[in-house]
């Protein structure tokens, strides 16, 4: 009976410089947990890469693991740039389609789900997204666990194929003992007939360009949600982040769809990423792509009127209450100890 | 130019429960007869309707899979501005795939040259049917769309030309030849209201489509063993009291954690 492998995808095409470990150790980690007694079973990482880069200079970056590599034949090195990730999806098909997979793994990304869907169809395997934790029934099938139902609970999910194309949520993955690797050099390189799907073309990419330094910088965020409720209750938010010494004001999607706060000071998946000292979230309720923005921070101070929210089981600091009236509480409050007429507890 | 626009929508049903803290089994209901619009898929009917506002001649059919009560959230559909809604039915939630597949079949007898879906649901926020339904019919497919427009390519063929918003706030604009699938991701533009006399003629608008006479739904390639809640990322203290009390012992949290308003003294 053959042995079925994990195999890790790096959806970027692979150049002759750099590739971060983030992108494939926390994938890396994650596949050899699906096959916890080892059995000798190396995961694989998958690769695609213009023809002409000397397999030399990728075992450099990637050295130490078992690699399969797809020869991208006729493209040119500005075609490589600018491609869009899911036109290489038949390539991608045709790199795996002589291994036997067990679990396909890719980060959790929009493309990266997007990729997931195709190959699953095409693969004719299940497809799990926003995976976080995986485990295993009496040490068999993989359970794979993601969040359901509006992020408020967690699934254990099986699949019922023999494959199964997995996204991996690198930012909430549950932190456990990494397991023992072996070193392997294997590397196998495939020539591909397929290359990119032409019917796509880039016409663009950009970056944001608005200055967003002060939210790197601020000792304290206030981010705000669709619980504003209208743009007139801005100003008061404000006035409560200028409470805060070294604070700055960013918003949920929500807030920024709404055009209450500006685009580029939007935090989770789509927007920036923050760590500082004190998060606070104002009317916010915690959907996986705003807390994905910003649970890096030291703490969390959540106000929210929905006893329910999902943000309370991701803060330090939980307070059930009318944004408005706390925040009319707390500037009066704050006014009267600088003025030193009311106690501190 | 003749544009035909299909729009998924997915039911969501309404939790009369009030959160999950109040549900003592934790099991996810699908029982509810009260179903709303996903978010995500009234941003996709809006720019589909937008799309048909600015061409000569457009016309905009929304598409839901459910079991009986969704048909009001096809009927709203209609009051927004959809030409036409078609409602299959489905006994019960079922895995994207099978989703993909029913909906690929859909198309097919209903065709259209752009299919619109919400970027994910709200509820499941997979983000896979749209992929899928793409995958299945071999068109091409856009992602997380913040803008769209169509546009004819040089040969003549009609494209779209759809700006993705990705992750860390990166846009890429992509061009594809229809037919295409895009999935939108909630934008600036909030979706319309429905007007009043669009609903009253939406019961003649809806066609509805009986289990009989539905695609075959493959098996589901998932199973879900069990649900529990999440466990907390951080342990939680709540602060209890009037929103007086509750700002005087925030100050004093922040005091004692972060030296934060210690030059305030009491």
């Amino acid at each position: 009976m053959s042995v079925r492998t994990p195999v890790v995808l790096l959806p970027r095409i692979l150049d002759r410089h750099t590739v971060s470990p983030s992108a494939y150790q926390p994938l890396l980690q994650f596949a050899a947990r699906l096959n916890p007694d080892g059995n000798g079973i190396c995961p694989v990482v998958a690769a695609l890469l213009p023809e002409d880069i000397p397999i030399d200079s990728v075992r450099r970056l990637l050295p130490g693991i078992r690699l399969r590599l797809g020869g991208l034949d006729l493209m040119s090195r500005d075609e490589m740039v600018n491609i869009p990730a899911f036109s290489l999806a038949s390539a991608w098909e045709e790199l795996l389609a002589d291994i036997e997979t067990m679990c396909c793994l890719l980060p959790h990304t929009i493309d990266g789900v997007q990729l997931a869907a195709y190959l699953s169809v095409r693969m004719k395997a299940a497809c799990i997204p926003g995976v976080v934790d995986v485990d295993s029934l009496d040490g068999g099938k993989p359970l794979f666990h993601r969040l359901v139902d509006h992020g408020n609970r967690v699934a254990r999910i099986a699949a019922q194929t023999e494959n199964v194309v997995v996204t991996v949520d690198r930012g909430r993955l549950t932190m456990q003992e990494n397991l023992p690797s072996i070193p392997d050099d294997t590397v196998e390189v495939k020539r591909l007939s397929w290359t990119i799907d032409r019917r796509y073309r880039l016409r663009d990419r950009s970056t944001p360009s608005a200055d967003t330094r002060d939210l790197d910088r601020a000792r304290v965020v206030v981010a705000v949600g669709r619980g504003l409720g209208k743009a007139e209750n801005l100003s008061q938010v404000e006035a409560f982040a200028a409470t805060f010494p070294g604070s700055a004001v960013a918003g949920s999607r929500g807030a920024c769809d709404a055009g209450w706060i500006p685009p580029e000071r939007q935090i989770g998946v789509t927007g920036k990423s923050v760590s500082p000292e004190v998060y606070v979230a104002l009317g916010i309720s915690g959907a996986p792509q705003h807390l994905a923005g910003m649970q890096s921070s030291r703490s969390v101070v959540s106000i929210n009127i929905d006893p329910h929210a999902p943000i309370f089981a991701h803060s330090d600091v939980g307070i059930v209450a009318d944004m408005g009236a706390f925040i009319a509480a707390w500037i009066d409050r704050i006014s009267s100890i600088q003025k030193g007429k009311a106690p501190c507890l | 130019m003749r544009i035909r626009m299909n729009v998924c929508l997915k039911p969501i049903a309404e939790n009369p429960c009030g959160g999950w803290r109040s549900i003592k089994d934790f099991e996810i209901r699908n029982e509810s007869d009260r179903f709303r619009m996903n978010l995500y898929d009234a941003h996709a009917l809006e720019a589909a309707l937008q799309l048909k506002s600015r061409l000569s001649e457009a016309f905009v059919q929304a598409i839901g899979l459910g079991p009986f009560g969704t048909e009001t959230v096809l009927k709203r559909a209609v009051g927004m501005g959809a030409d036409r809604a078609v409602q299959g039915t489905v006994p019960e939630p079922l895995d994207a795939l099978s989703i993909a597949g029913a909906l690929a079949e859909l198309v097919r007898r209903y065709p259209c040259d752009l299919l619109f879906f919400g970027y994910m649901a709200e509820d499941s926020q997979q983000a896979l049917t749209g992929p899928m339904t793409a995958a299945l019919l071999d068109w091409p497919c856009l992602s997380a769309v913040v803008s769209e427009r169509v546009l004819q390519g040089e040969d003549g063929r009609l494209r779209v030309c759809a700006t993705r918003e990705l992750e860390a706030g990166v846009l890429e604009t992509v061009e594809c030849p229809l037919p295409a699938v895009l999935t939108i991701q909630t934008r600036a533009v909030q979706p319309r209201y429905p007007v009043l006399s669009k609903m009253l003629r939406s019961k003649d608008a809806l066609l509805q489509i009986d289990a009989r006479n539905m695609p075959p739904l493959s098996e589901s390639v998932l199973k879900t063993v069990d649900i529990q809640l999440p466990q907390a990322s951080r342990s939680t203290i709540r602060l209890e009291g009037t929103p007086e009390e509750q700002a005087l012992a925030l100050v004093d949290w922040l005091r004692i954690h972060h030296q934060l308003f210690m030059e305030v003294s009491g």
